[in-house]
């Protein structure tokens, strides 16, 4: 049980820190076919809430704030949100105030009326 | 001796005689059934147990009866002993989403058929809504179909916090199922994508 419980941290530890190399040793903004690429962008030409992610992850780790928020403004917000959502289920604390917050449906509601906005508001304004 | 059965705070007691229900505590928005009654009431319908609302305040601390029934201990607040009465004694959390045992679960008599007015039956744990997990997939694969799984996530809060523990426990695993699907699909349609390109 309790290796069971470090399995999700460890494993998320080191997705993050591989990540985190591959995206400063390489720029998806210079092309390099084998980034994972968006669906939705590559059929429609619409930018869905997460399209510049990667470009923004290459722009945060070599300390481009301004280049990061130009590829997507929403970034820091979209990773906090992750990261709290997945650490609540991991603790899966049912009686403490963050479950509580979380689970809410009122805040899965602003999660996806926020992304559906989002992806409107960048598709409108070409950001 | 008639007998009676009241529902508040989710909780369904009973069966218990009119003093048992005095001690107890009746609130003004609870339920309760006797026999004979076609149905569940409103206490404020039934003239007999509307006498008891808001008199459990008064009487509480002077009249101290010898049969224990429901065990209100002496020293524990009103709120929690009507909260949580079938609570075991070594957790005494007065917590808003409790895990109960299994026992607890059971309704107690008697089964309450026809249309419902309250969930019966303690609260079951709560299912996991995914949430995390939707958002990830909504992202990493950049896909619709996240937003779906996202809805789902959404419903699974929706039915448990309105007591529907069944649907909640349903939609958690459609969430689950739509989280696996979107990645699955965001990755096996890469290479594809990889082909437009060129």
């Amino acid at each position: 049980m309790k290796a069971k419980r470090w399995l999700l941290p460890a494993i998320a530890t080191i997705v993050v820190v591989a990540l985190a190399v591959i995206y400063y040793r390489f720029d998806p903004a210079q092309g390099g076919g084998w980034f994972p690429q968006c669906a939705l962008y590559k059929f429609t030409g619409l930018r869905c809430p997460g399209c510049g992610m990667q470009r923004a992850a290459h722009a945060l780790l070599h300390g481009d704030i301004t280049g990061a928020l130009h590829y997507n403004a929403l970034m820091p917000l979209i990773v906090l949100t992750l990261f709290i959502c997945i650490f609540n289920e991991w603790r899966g604390d049912r009686n403490g105030r963050l479950w509580l917050i979380v689970t809410h449906p009122v805040t899965s509601f602003i999660i996806l009326a926020v992304m559906i906005g989002w992806m409107i508001l960048r598709n409108l304004i070409g950001c | 001796m008639q007998q009676f059965w009241i529902n508040q705070d989710g909780v369904q007691q009973g069966p218990m005689t009119l003093d048992q229900l005095r001690q107890l505590g009746v609130k003004p928005e609870a339920y309760m059934w006797c026999t004979g009654m076609p149905d569940w009431l409103p206490v404020a319908q039934v003239p007999e147990v509307a006498a008891l609302i808001g008199e459990a305040q008064n009487t509480k601390h002077e009249e101290r009866s010898d049969e224990p029934i429901s065990e209100p201990a002496p020293g524990q607040t009103d709120e929690a002993a009507v909260e949580a009465p079938q609570l075991p004694a070594e957790d005494e959390q007065p917590a808003a989403m409790p895990d109960l045992p299994q026992q607890a679960l059971e309704p107690a008599q008697p089964q309450y058929q026809p249309q419902q007015p309250m969930p019966q039956q303690a609260m079951p744990k709560m299912p996991p809504t995914n949430l995390g997990w939707a958002i990830g997939s909504m992202l990493l694969c950049c896909i619709p179909l996240g937003i779906i799984a996202i809805i789902y996530s959404n419903k699974v809060s929706t039915s448990y916090y309105n007591g529907d523990y069944e649907a909640a426990e349903r939609y958690s695993e459609t969430s689950a199922w739509w989280c696996i699907a979107t990645i699955v699909l965001g990755i096996i349609s890469q290479p594809f994508l990889s082909l437009l390109t060129m």
